[in-house]
Parts: C-alpha cells; structure tokens; sequence
C-alpha cells in the first residue's frame, strides 16, 4: 500500500510537472506571437502546399458562344516556390496538377507550370495573398496532349501559426485558351477557351 | 542554396517539354465541350458480333446470345431472347424466307449447330447430315443458305434450310480448313469471295470471276480480300482487303466485271478493311450526299473510315480515309462526336432504313461491342455504344 502511495505521489508529480511545461511553453508561444511582427527581405524564402477542389466553369470559343465543359468537379494540388523582394513583394514558381472527369468518365488531366508573382497584405496574424501566375499548362485526355497558355490569377487567405509555418486557403482562377492554328489535324475553329477555378487549402512553410 | 532552388525550377519547366503532344482530331476542349455521356442499352460491352438482321419489324443481333429490338428507332433497350436449350455462344445469323437461322455452339463449346426459328426463343435443330464436317461459317443471301465445313467445302440449301447440297463446282473454297468466305447478291447474279479467288453466278454453277487490277489476276494477289457488298443503287460491287484497299467494280454481272478499280491510298498504316457499306445521306440542300464506310478487320488497326462519292472513274475516288470533322459543316444536324470507335475492330455495318434517308447505322465490333449512329438529317458522327 505504501509503494502504490509512493508510485502516486510520484505519477502525480511528474504530471504536474509536465503539464506547468506543456502550458508554459504555450504561454511562451502565445507571447511570441504577441510580440511577433512580419518582416521579410530580399532573399527570404517560402514553401508552399496546395490541396483542394477543382471546378470546372465553361469553355468559350473564339466568337464569345459560351458552353458547358460536360466535366465532374475534380482534384487539385500545386506546389509552389516564391521568394520575397520586398517585405510584400514575393515572386516564384508554381507547379500544378488537376483531374476531373467527361460524362464518358475519360480523365482530362492538366499540369500547369507558371510564374508567379504575389502581394502580400498583412494584419497580423493574417495575411492576405493575391497572386497572378503566367505560363505553359500542358492538358491530357487520353492519348491526346496539348501545350497552352494559362493564367492563374488568384487570392488567399493565410493565418500565421508562428513566424515559419502559415495556414489557409486560396481561390485560383484558371485561364487556358486552348488555340489551334488550323495548320495541324484540328481546324482552328475548334480552339476554345477554358475557364477554370479551384478551391485549395494551404501550408506555407518560409524559411 | 539559391543554385538548388534555381535547377528546380529549371528542371520542371523543362516537364512540359518532355511530353509529345499527340493532337486529338478535334481538340482537347472542343471534345469535351460536345461530349455526351455514351448509354448503354443492355448488350455486353465486350461482345462480338458479326451479323444484324431486320425482320417483321424487329432487329436482330447475334452477340453469343441472341437480343433483338423494335427497328427504326422504336425502341433503345435490346432484350435478350432465349437461345437453344443446351446451346449456347450464337455467332452467326442469317435470315432467310423470314426465318431466322443460327449457329450455335454446343456445350462443350466445340460445334456449331444449325437451328432455325420466328424470334420468339423457340428454335428447331435442321438437319445438317449431309455436311460432311464439322460446320464453320455460314451466310445467308438472297434466301439462300450458304455454309462451309471445316474441310473448306461449301454446301448450299435453297430450301430454307431442309436439305443442303455440297456444291462441287467450288469445293474446296479453300487450301485451309477454316477459311473465311463472303458471299453477296445483286444484279441478278451471286458473288462468292474466298479469300483469294473471286467467282460469280449461282449457286452450284460458279464461274471464276477473274479481274485484273496492276497487270495481275486477282487470284495472283498475295493479301486476302474480305467481305463483299453490292451497291443496288450504283450496280457496283465492293470488296476490300488485308492492306486496306478498297476495290469496286461497276456492271459486275456484265461484261464490264472484269474492270475494277483499285483505290489509290491504302487506310492509314496500312489497317485491313473488313465491313462495307454504302449510306445515302440527304443534304441541306436537297440533293444526296453518297458515303461509303468501312470498318478496319481484326488482324490489323482499329478504327472506322469512309469514302466520299465513291467513284471507279478514277482511283482517287475510292480512297478510304479517316472521317473528319469538316464534312459535319454541310450538316444541317450539327452534332458532333459524342464518342468514337476508334478502338473498334468492325466486322460489318448494318443499316436499318427508316425511308426518306433516315438510317441507324449499327457497327458490329469484334470484342467492342455493337455502336449506332444515328442520322438525323445529315452526317452525324454519335456513335453510342448499344
């Protein structure tokens, strides 16, 4: 009975102990975050990783005659690499990925590859990202492949967990004028513009 | 650091370059955009199937079972009909005197079987004594029953299946045992191609049908040729073979017969043509617009082409070629692929003639299923997989 006392003193203590640890660590946190302010350089880096929805909205061809894109809602992933200019200034790549399927279940696949630019508008904790990112995008379907434009204007919203790891989410518009020049086996009437967006959530790791 | 960072970034923009861009005919968006979801009405997605026939109102296919429906659009669900007892595995059908007729595989899946029936389920045995062999092929024309055994002789019933006669003026039809043979009707005269050799007349009382074509007699050329279809409108017969060459010949139980035509251009890469068929498409603009069709063969690629106007008075004219989308803009029914048969192996077309130049036009697969498509009014590339 006396070493079952002693062992409970002892478990207690130690619990006690750890626990004053665990919440004063989290105090000290908190304060950091109080305390913490923003500042990015020249050369200041960041990581990000994306996740999320893609949805389809519609096609439109060259004479401005609007249509479905017949397409599920899909999945969407990027990676993106952005370093800081300025203190609201960052400018990177960002390399993508997104499925969604026709009514025939045929997966219509894109890999964007674009380079971004993003402002950064900042109330602490919060930041708020707009980004515009510019280049090629490659769509699948099938054995059929194709190399297009894309654009990818887009905004965020990120919540600071401490001065390197952020969260949030992001809603990206996707541009993709899918041209033909009529010179190859498609006529160039059938070039159609794609129109886009996806819903993603975020982790921004800076280092 | 920034070095690392940089060959990333380097590396996966070169990605994209990596990929060769296969175009698709129509564009990647565009296809997508005039997409519609393919239904099935109830065959097998795999099954293989070589003969349709249209009777009392009702199409037919032999697809290992046997399904028919109401013909000329009347009906979209197929409905399977019950096969011989103790039979099974249907693979060819025939219709003569408006009697169905069949081969059906015993249950070892070994022989073949004659039976006969109204397309209600069921089925009568024929008797088939006098066919020396075991039956192999069969084709029903103009009433007539056609069959061959695995010896290559043909036997021939013209008597609705009740006796058959071994018609000794053309057996053997072939050095093998299980040759393929086709056999067609117009004019006033038969046709009989076996593989090799050509003859015409009737049954029992063949001669050999032998044109030239390059300075060579038909039965000199090395490829085999395949089915045989006689256009009634044009008296012109048409035949293609292995290599993907289409032959026709007008008048072909005149004098004339010996004058075929060669196509010119081959299918693409070369891919043996099998099913023929000659549809006649009413245009916007109130005149016909005539298109042969003809699908690739088993052995070879895959895939569906078709001639424009095809003509013997030059080479050119007969030239099978991969449908395109710009013939879809005389259209009046602009509605554009809803899916392909691009990796389809056709045996033969069907055409159910509604009248006034409506038509399904029915693709019968080997292993990829039977595909309609539906003409409404002008050259509509729909195909739906049934």
């Amino acid at each position: 009975m006396k070493h079952l006392n002693k062992k409970l003193i002892l478990l207690l203590t130690l619990f006690v102990f750890i626990s004053g640890s665990i919440f004063a660590a989290s105090d000290d946190e908190d304060d950091d975050r109080d305390t913490y302010v923003e500042s990015f350089t020249m050369g200041d880096q960041m990581f990000f990783i994306n996740g999320g929805v893609f949805i389809p909205l519609f096609f439109f061809d060259r004479s401005y005659d609007f249509g479905k894109t017949n397409l599920t809602l899909g999945g969407t992933g990027s990676l993106c690499w952005q370093v800081f200019l300025s203190n609201h200034i960052s400018v990177g790549a960002e390399l993508g990925g997104m499925f969604a399927l026709s009514p025939n279940k045929r997966v219509l696949y894109m890999i964007p590859l674009t380079a971004k630019a993003t402002y950064w508008i900042r109330f602490y904790p919060f930041e708020i990202p707009i980004s515009l990112g510019l280049g090629g995008n490659l769509s699948i379907l099938e054995e059929a492949a194709h190399i297009d434009f894309i654009a990818k204007p887009s905004i965020g919203f990120f919540w600071n967990f401490n001065e390197e790891w952020a969260f949030g989410a992001n809603a990206t518009y996707w541009f993709v004028p899918q041209i033909y020049s009529g010179s190859g086996m498609v006529e160039s009437g059938h070039s159609m513009f794609g129109n886009f967006m996806d819903v993603t959530l975020s982790v921004l790791f800076r280092f | 650091m920034d070095k690392k960072i940089l060959s990333l970034v380097l590396v996966l923009i070169t990605i994209p370059l990596l990929f060769s861009c296969n175009e698709s005919e129509i564009g990647i968006f565009y296809g997508l955009r005039h997409e519609k979801k393919v239904k099935n009405y109830a065959l097998p997605d795999h099954c293989s199937s070589e003969t349709m026939i249209k009777t009392d109102g009702y199409l037919y296919v032999a697809a290992s079972s046997i399904y028919k429906k109401r013909a000329e659009g009347g009906e979209l669900d197929w409905h399977k009909i019950k096969s011989p007892e103790d039979y099974h595995n249907v693979t060819e059908m025939g219709l003569a005197n408006g009697t169905i007729f069949i081969l059906a595989y015993d249950e070892d899946d070994a022989v073949p079987y004659l039976f006969s029936g109204s397309g209600d389920g069921s089925w009568e045995k024929k008797d088939t004594s006098t066919i020396e062999k075991t039956i192999s092929r069969m084709r029903v024309v103009n009433d007539v029953i056609f069959i061959t055994d695995r010896s290559g002789n043909l036997y021939y019933s013209d008597d609705y299946g009740d006796s058959f006669t071994k018609d000794d003026s053309r057996s053997p039809l072939f050095s093998t045992s299980t040759g393929n043979f086709d056999i067609t009707y117009g004019g006033g005269s038969y046709y009989l191609n076996a593989q090799y050799d050509l003859y015409r007349g009737a049954p029992g009382g063949w001669t050999e049908f032998s044109p030239t074509h390059d300075g060579k007699k038909w039965k000199d050329k090395e490829d085999v040729f395949n089915r045989l279809y006689y256009d009634e409108d044009d008296d012109r017969l048409y035949t293609a073979d292995n290599s993907g060459y289409i032959y026709a010949v007008d008048s072909p139980s005149g004098a004339s017969g010996s004058s075929w035509v060669k196509s010119d251009s081959h299918a693409s890469s070369g891919m043996g043509l099998q099913g023929l068929a000659v549809l006649r498409i009413p245009t916007s603009a109130g005149s016909e617009h005539k298109m042969l069709v003809a699908g690739s063969g088993i052995n070879a690629g895959r895939g569906y082409f078709e001639v424009h106007n095809p003509r013997t008075s030059n080479r050119d004219y007969l030239d099978p070629k991969r449908p395109r989308h710009s013939v879809e803009i005389l259209s009046n029914y602009y509605d554009y692929m809803s899916f392909d048969i691009s990796k389809a192996a056709i045996n033969s077309f069907f055409v159910d003639d509604y009248g006034d130049g409506n038509f399904d036009l029915y693709a019968l697969t080997f292993g990829y299923g039977v595909w309609k498509n539906t003409n409404k009014g002008g050259y509509v590339r729909g195909w739906n997989q049934e």
